[in-house]
């Protein structure tokens, strides 16, 4: 015979999931977070704050790729398919349209992520000077 | 110790108490914020329901569209979106003034009308005390559910009419005329509210009730109601223009709006583990290894679950994915929720109160193991003070409503009542119908669609947020900017001291702000007609 029943493995599994849960919870509180583990909180909010613009700057890199394919295109006029429809240059346009309608968004994209991410940052120094 | 109590009370405290609190937090300030947009859309109609009598898109100076103009033909009748909201807004405008608090007041009266039903579903209908005042407080403490029926929109009224259906199915509606009534009534009902709620809904709740509660089904009643009711919607598919909407369908969506619907579900709904929990307990009755389950509670909770997934399936064929989709399931994780946490307390007293303190308190079911498992979707400019954070979220909503927020709408609106003079025009590439509604002025742009050449706007809002089309394109009202005006030579430019955000008042969990955005934030930047002042 076991020294602890299973239903009571169970229970205490239980228990201490939804205590872990709980405590997981109030140290990624903002109101207790920056108190009680300062460092760990800035530095994981910052990194995904971080993390985010470098993600909408490659997203607005990519649209930039994009326009410059474009260009060249015309420029240079449309690379040989062999099976495929070639594009018309209506089609050709409203793609063009579309990237740049589609780069000024990513741009604004970015800079909005930019900014949460400088004012977590001056929240971060705000919680400081105090 | 059996926790079903004698139903003898002429009032239940608790419940009163708990409705109290709710109608404090649905009806304090309610117009602390004005109408963001998709508000002032059912607010400019209604408003035009009184003039004219039907909801008209054009008002002789202004025009109400979002969708470049096809929500209507030349005379100008709404046939975009059900009529119900629109109607429920303009009795509200009739009987309290054109006030933000009117037009919201039958909304969050329909919100408090859900809470009390849920009480009243799971006391009537099971007679179980503590799984009605659980239900209740969890439905009343639930954030999102209060910031959607504090709206001027359907949401509150599709919650309600959803929990009407289900206590007219838990009904004698198989052998008396008023359960059936009340049944068919409402699903007439939920399609004028939101027919994309209707077909979403109506479809699982037979399926699932075909599964679990055969037997209650006579087949020739079933088919009269259902026929009845078919009969009763029909003729306003037309009405709606259901069949041009339904030709936008995107198969090719489902499959990411399957994960999203899903993640939002677990995020602010119906936390992963508890889903999981269920998953694992209903194991056999889904593997087809046994019946549902004998217990009257648990065979309606697993009815429940059945009707959200079933929902979730529909709802992703829709092309266009917001949270506010899935929202009139909210009464329904509260009657699931309540149900587990009455579970847990039987099995362990201790993670009773554990499970009912985190559902309550705190967001940190839904989001912390979601984070573990890395599974968070929310957007990248989300803040931690917002619902997509681990928060409390009844400090964020009680800090919002006691401080104040400065709303985007808010400030525009001010701005144009105090220096535009009657007769100008404003183009606003967003945040056109809040000023429609709230200001006198002829304002052009948002989403309505193509702007003449020859006009030229006496002041222009051009938005921080750039909006595209459906086609992916530039909106005209940027267009027109672009290639029709000169904003340097012949505008002058204010930038104002406030923040200029998406949308303003907008319930959305990954769009609404609590807290104020601390500096550096984007200011509103208003161009007025005329040289630079040196």
């Amino acid at each position: 015979m076991p020294l602890v029943p299973a239903a009571r493995w169970r229970k205490l599994l239980l228990a201490a999931g939804l205590l872990l849960v709980l405590a997981s919870g109030l140290v990624q509180l903002p109101e207790i977070g920056p108190r009680l583990l300062p460092e760990r909180f800035w530095s994981r909010h910052l990194f995904e704050a971080q993390e985010s613009v470098t993600l909408a700057e490659m997203r607005l890199d990519r649209v930039d790729a994009t326009l410059t394919a474009l260009a060249g295109a015309e420029k240079h006029g449309l690379p040989h398919l062999q099976e495929g429809r070639r594009p018309t240059a209506a089609g050709f346009a409203a793609a063009w349209r579309r990237t740049q309608a589609l780069r000024q968004r990513r741009w604004e994209d970015a800079q909005e992520v930019q900014e949460v991410r400088q004012q977590l940052q001056s929240l971060r120094e705000d919680l400081g000077k105090r | 110790m059996s926790l079903k109590r004698p139903l003898s009370l002429p009032f239940d405290p608790i419940f009163l108490a708990i409705l109290v609190a709710a109608a404090f937090l649905l009806f304090f300030r309610l117009d602390h914020r004005p109408f963001w947009q998709d508000e002032a859309e059912t607010a400019c109609l209604a408003r035009n329901v009184l003039k004219y009598g039907v909801p008209k898109a054009f008002d002789g100076v202004n025009l109400i569209s979002q969708e470049q103009g096809r929500e209507f033909d030349a005379d100008y009748l709404w046939r975009w979106s059900p009529w119900l909201q629109i109607y429920v807004a303009a009795g509200a405008f009739q009987m309290g003034g054109l006030t933000t608090t009117a037009g919201r007041f039958p909304f969050a009266l329909a919100g408090l009308a859900c809470i009390w039903l849920v009480y009243l579903l799971a006391k009537r209908r099971f007679g179980d005390l503590t799984w009605a005042r659980l239900a209740a407080g969890l439905l009343a403490s639930t954030v999102l559910f209060l910031l959607f029926s504090r709206q001027c929109r359907y949401y509150s009224i599709g919650a309600l009419l959803a929990l009407v259906i289900l206590y007219a199915f838990r009904g004698d509606w198989q052998s008396r005329f008023g359960p059936a009534a009340l049944l068919v009534g409402s699903l007439v009902l939920l399609f004028h509210t939101n027919y994309l709620l209707f077909f979403s809904y109506a479809v699982p709740l037979l399926v699932a009730s075909v599964l679990l509660y055969r037997r209650e089904l006579p087949l020739r009643r079933t088919l009269i109601l259902a026929l009845v009711t078919a009969l009763l919607v029909i003729p306003s598919l037309k009405l709606y223009r259901f069949g041009q909407q339904a030709g936008m369908m995107d198969f090719t969506l489902v499959p990411n709006n399957l994960g999203l619907y899903f993640t939002d579900l677990f995020q602010f709904m119906l936390p992963l583990p508890v889903a999981a929990g269920l998953l694992w307990r209903w194991r056999n009755f889904f593997l087809g290894r046994a019946g549902p389950p004998d217990e009257p509670e648990e065979r309606f909770t697993l009815f429940l679950g059945l009707i959200i997934l079933g929902n979730i399936a529909i709802m992703a064929l829709v092309p266009q994915r917001f949270f506010r989709y899935v929202f009139h399931l909210y009464p329904l994780c509260a009657l699931i929720l309540a149900w587990v946490i009455r579970q847990v307390w039987r099995y362990h007293k201790f993670s009773g109160i554990l499970l009912a303190l985190l559902l309550v308190l705190t967001n940190f079911l839904h989001l912390v193991p979601m984070g573990w498992l890395g599974i968070v979707n929310r957007p990248d400019h989300n803040h931690i003070f917002m619902l997509t954070y681990p928060n409390i979220p009844l400090k964020l909503l009680v800090t919002e409503l006691g401080y104040g927020y400065p709303d985007t709408n808010r400030s525009l609106i001010q701005f144009f009542k105090t220096q535009a003079r009657p007769g100008e025009t404003i183009l606003a590439t967003y945040g056109d119908l809040p000023l429609q509604f709230y200001t006198s002025y002829r304002v052009l742009g948002g989403l309505q669609g193509s702007i003449s050449p020859r006009e030229s706007p006496d002041w222009v809002a051009k938005r921080r947020i750039t909006r595209l089309n459906r086609q992916g394109l530039f909106l005209e009202a940027e267009e027109f900017i672009r290639h029709h005006l000169r904003l340097k030579e012949d505008y002058r430019q204010e930038v104002l001291p406030y923040p200029d955000e998406r949308f303003g008042n907008i319930p959305e969990p990954g769009y609404h702000r609590f807290l104020a955005p601390g500096e550096p934030f984007p200011h509103l930047t208003i161009h007025r007609q005329g040289p630079e002042v040196p």
